[in-house]
């Protein structure tokens, strides 16, 4: 018990200093009372640093545009689909991309963090291939198919830009 | 030639002799390896000895041949076995599954084959490949035959690799049609493992997507097809989901044949020639947890079924678990031995299977070798569901695995671990095999339901190997669990009343609770603590849920058991290698003795005159966590001790054959690894 509690503690706060968008997801959940459960499954180990604190949008503004999203689901589909299911459900080794569990792991991360996720870590037998324009555009794809609205712009490939777009599940 | 000519009619007539009296021999004839099972029957065993005991320390690599460039996108997971026939190998090789022939002396590409199927080659719903069928006439005309990611059969001349013009249209049939459904689309249903041709009729399974979370309850089914090896005409058609007026249409209620899909058969197929039958292992028809929607039996879902070769007529079928709600679907290649019971010679058929049974059938009338009863299980109260009263259990060979979760399963490195283990359990519910899945509701505060073996344990679609001059049948299999949950889909993804999914599993950990934020590289969202507690460059795959990011069910996690099938006795264990690095690594198990754990994979085995031939396992898809490694084996087959092991480039991937060329023996095994795009290698002595 000991030991378990003294590595979630040191791994949790290496997690917080390295990013800082996290930090301030900790600090909401916190204020809420809720338990840091999203840090505890923190994808984001693997997220640069976010260059700026401040988070200036939500996925509720419209963050993608629908063509973006037509090219997320044609890659979606090649990519992931076998997968996580033709309907995000996820599958036999895959966990769901929509509804409770992907709001869960990905409420109060930011957009670039999921980015740099699926770029860095997908697809899980041999990450690393697809393009910065490919993961932002499955990003939009997931967005839309958790709920969150099209916009008149695509998602760009840019952290500095996706790092301040903030993931939450209430508008 | 004078001397030689006049040998010819002994020859003959032994060759006569030996046709009229003993059954047919197995394994692989000839130094060649015709099937992917090495044999019809998937022995996986070919009688060479060159190779042995005392010289396979010098074992080295002869050459290599890579995929990288083969598909749009590299192959990390190659589970394929090539043929040999002939001096050439036969493969399938990269995510566009290319057909590629190949010296086998030397590796050198001799031709390959291109089939750019646009979406419905890239929405396949398996980029798993497993190889290909050969089929000549031992008259000059020889076949390789494909099915596609987009579930086309392509039949090409296997001197150039050309497409057979007098082979349905231009060499290609389009096997979505004829599946009593107005519309497949692309990306419903493929296949990954590859055709049987037995009594020039090819025979062709299918694979559809993973069934934990279906967007449906209808579904396209998966019916088992003989074709013309000449023609490509379609011969017969076998209605795993049978239609009205067919026999087994009763085990579904409420009409609802008429809409289920799935019931392929996605492990590869078996064959007697000498019988004219093929042997085939259907899988679970649609929603692996959960079957209101198709209440009843379910036949031929989860059958045995053998079938006349040339008519598709039904012979005889067996089903080994009714109404699936387990996902324990047959996956493991049929394997087909003739052995000796009680003194009575036995043309067999085993079935070794996910939740650690093995179904042996008399191979000609489908009757148990030994008796296998049907045995009360626990009841669903899964509203809407309901569970079969009784599944067959097996009362012989003893199970190769473990059954059900008691106290006593639980990981004991240390006491300390022991009772963190203890407190995890008391976190789910669980119990005995073909316990139930269950709703949220019905779980309470329990975060999910374990069941052991898990839907990916147990024996998959390495199955077994068998030496046929011993009987002895080796089997591998992975111990692991997992949460399950079912619960309500949002009605926009889905038409079920429940689907399957990790039920809080992964964010389960520690007693506590909460275990230890993962270190780089070893979370993954919804995937909590990964990989033994993650690691540089750990694989992203399912939680290990037990105390400290370990497993929660002591090992061996992987092992091989021997199975003297002449008795039905086990005659030996082992554990398949030791810990996966991410164990040895971890902090709690320091000083343990970590080398009869075993990697928790699915290895494959390759036996010959004089050794078995296993590795550590792929660590891939649908593998423990992180439990693959690269290391290559030879066991000794009567005992299972380690005479050998070596390290390979990569992990093996898929199962390894061998062959004799210009007197020299060659092992081929297919390798690959996370980011490590797949190859051959070709080990020989030097």
């Amino acid at each position: 018990m000991k030991r378990v509690a003294s590595r979630w503690l040191m791994a949790a706060g290496g997690l917080a200093c390295l990013v800082p968008v996290l930090f301030l997801g900790l600090a909401r959940l916190g204020a809420e009372g809720s338990a840091p459960a999203a840090l505890a499954s923190a994808p984001a180990a693997d997220a640069p640093p976010a260059t700026k604190l401040a988070v200036t949008r939500s996925v509720w503004e419209g963050v993608y545009s629908k063509e973006q999203l037509g090219r997320g689901q044609k890659a979606y589909n090649s990519l992931c689909a076998r997968c996580h299911g033709d309907n995000l459900l996820g599958g036999e080794e895959a966990t769901p991309l929509v509804g409770k569990e992907f709001l869960k792991n990905w409420t109060a991360k930011s957009v670039g963090a999921l980015v740099e996720y699926t770029r860095k870590e997908m697809p899980s037998d041999g990450p690393g291939k697809l393009s910065r324009q490919q993961c932002a555009d499955v990003t939009a794809f997931l967005l839309s198919a958790n709920s969150f609205p099209a916009g008149s712009a695509d998602l760009a490939t840019d952290l500095e830009v996706t790092n301040q777009i903030l993931i939450n599940d209430k508008k | 030639m004078k001397p030689r000519l006049a040998r010819l009619p002994l020859l003959t007539f032994l060759l006569l002799a030996l046709a009229g009296g003993a059954p047919a021999q197995q394994g692989a004839q000839n130094g060649e390896w015709r099937y992917y099972g090495g044999d019809a029957g998937n022995t996986k065993y070919a009688p060479l000895d060159q190779i042995n005991a005392a010289n396979v320390k010098d074992l080295a690599i002869a050459w290599r041949w890579k995929t990288e460039n083969f598909g749009p996108r590299a192959d990390y997971n190659w589970e394929v076995t090539p043929l040999m026939v002939g001096g050439v190998l036969y493969f399938t090789a990269g995510t566009r599954r290319d057909v590629v022939a190949v010296d086998a002396a030397t590796g050198e590409t001799l031709w390959m084959y291109r089939l750019d199927e646009g979406e419905r080659g890239d929405r396949a719903v398996r980029a798993q490949n497993r190889g290909l069928a050969y089929w000549s006439d031992g008259k000059g005309d020889s076949r390789v035959i494909l099915i596609t990611p987009g579930f086309q059969l392509v039949v090409l001349n296997a001197k150039n690799g050309h497409p057979i013009p007098g082979f349905g249209r231009d060499g290609i049939v389009d096997l979505t049609e004829g599946l009593d459904r107005d519309v497949v689309k692309p990306g419903q249903i493929g296949s990954s493992s590859p055709a049987i041709v037995i009594r020039d009729v090819i025979v062709t399974g299918a694979a559809l997507l993973a069934g934990t979370a279906p967007a449906s309850k209808e579904n396209v089914p998966g019916y088992i097809r003989g074709f013309d090896v000449r023609t490509g005409k379609k011969l017969w058609t076998f209605r795993t989901v049978p239609k009205a007026g067919e026999p087994g249409v009763e085990t579904w209620e409420n009409d609802s044949w008429k809409y289920t899909g799935n019931a392929g058969a996605w492990a590869p197929l078996a064959g007697d020639e000498e019988l004219g039958y093929v042997y085939i292992p259907v899988e679970a028809p649609t929603g692996d947890f959960y079957g209101g929607h198709r209440l009843g039996d379910n036949l031929f879902a989860d059958c045995l079924v053998c079938l006349d070769a040339k008519t598709g007529n039904k012979v005889w079928h067996y089903q080994v678990i009714h109404h699936d709600i387990w996902d324990y679907e047959p996956s493991s290649p049929p394997l087909l031995m003739d052995v000796t019971v009680d003194g009575k010679k036995i043309k067999a058929v085993a079935l070794p299977m996910k939740n650690a049974f093995t179904y042996v059938f008399d191979r000609v009338t489908g009757k148990p070798v030994w008796p296998i009863v049907e045995t009360p299980v626990l009841q669903s109260k899964v509203p809407g569901e309901r569970t079969s009263p009784t599944q067959p259990f097996p009362t012989k060979p003893k199970p190769f695995d473990r059954q059900g979760i008691t106290k006593d399963d639980l990981i004991d490195f240390t006491p300390e671990l022991r009772a963190e283990a203890e407190k995890i359990l008391e976190q789910y519910a669980y119990g005995p095999l073909f316990l139930p899945p269950m709703t949220r509701e019905e779980l309470g505060d329990k975060i999910g339901q374990l069941f052991l073996p898990h839907h990916t344990g147990g024996a998959n679609w390495p199955g077994a190997s068998l030496d046929p001059e011993t009987g002895y049948f080796y089997v591998s299999s992975l111990t692991n669990t997992d949460g399950l949950i079912l619960s309500q889909p949002a009605p926009n993804r889905s038409d079920m009343d429940y689907v399957g999914g990790g039920g809080g599993a992964r964010g389960a950990r520690g007693a506590g609770g909460r275990g230890p934020a993962a270190p780089r590289g070893g979370a993954a969202p919804g995937g909590g603590v990964i990989s033994f507690g993650g690691g540089e460059g750990a694989p992203v795959g399912r939680g290990s849920i037990g105390p400290q990011g370990l497993p929660l069910i002591k090992g061996p996690w992987g092992r091989i058991t021997a199975i003297d099938m002449n008795t039905g006795d086990h005659a030996w264990m082992v554990h398949n290698g030791d810990a996966p690095d991410a164990v040895k690594n971890n902090p709690a198990l320091k000083g343990i003795d970590l080398s009869k754990v075993g990697r928790p994979e699915r290895t494959s085995i390759l036996v010959t005159k004089t050794l078995l031939f296993t590795s550590d396992g792929a660590g891939l898809f649908n593998s423990g966590p992180g439990g693959g490694g690269k290391k290559f084996r030879a066991l000794d087959k009567k005992t299972g001790a380690t005479i050998f092991e070596m390290e390979l480039p990569a992990n093996e991937t898929g199962s390894p054959m061998t062959y004799m060329m210009n007197d020299r023996q060659y092992i081929v095994v297919a390798t690959g690894a996370r980011g490590v795009p797949a190859e051959l290698i070709a080990l020989a002595l030097p």
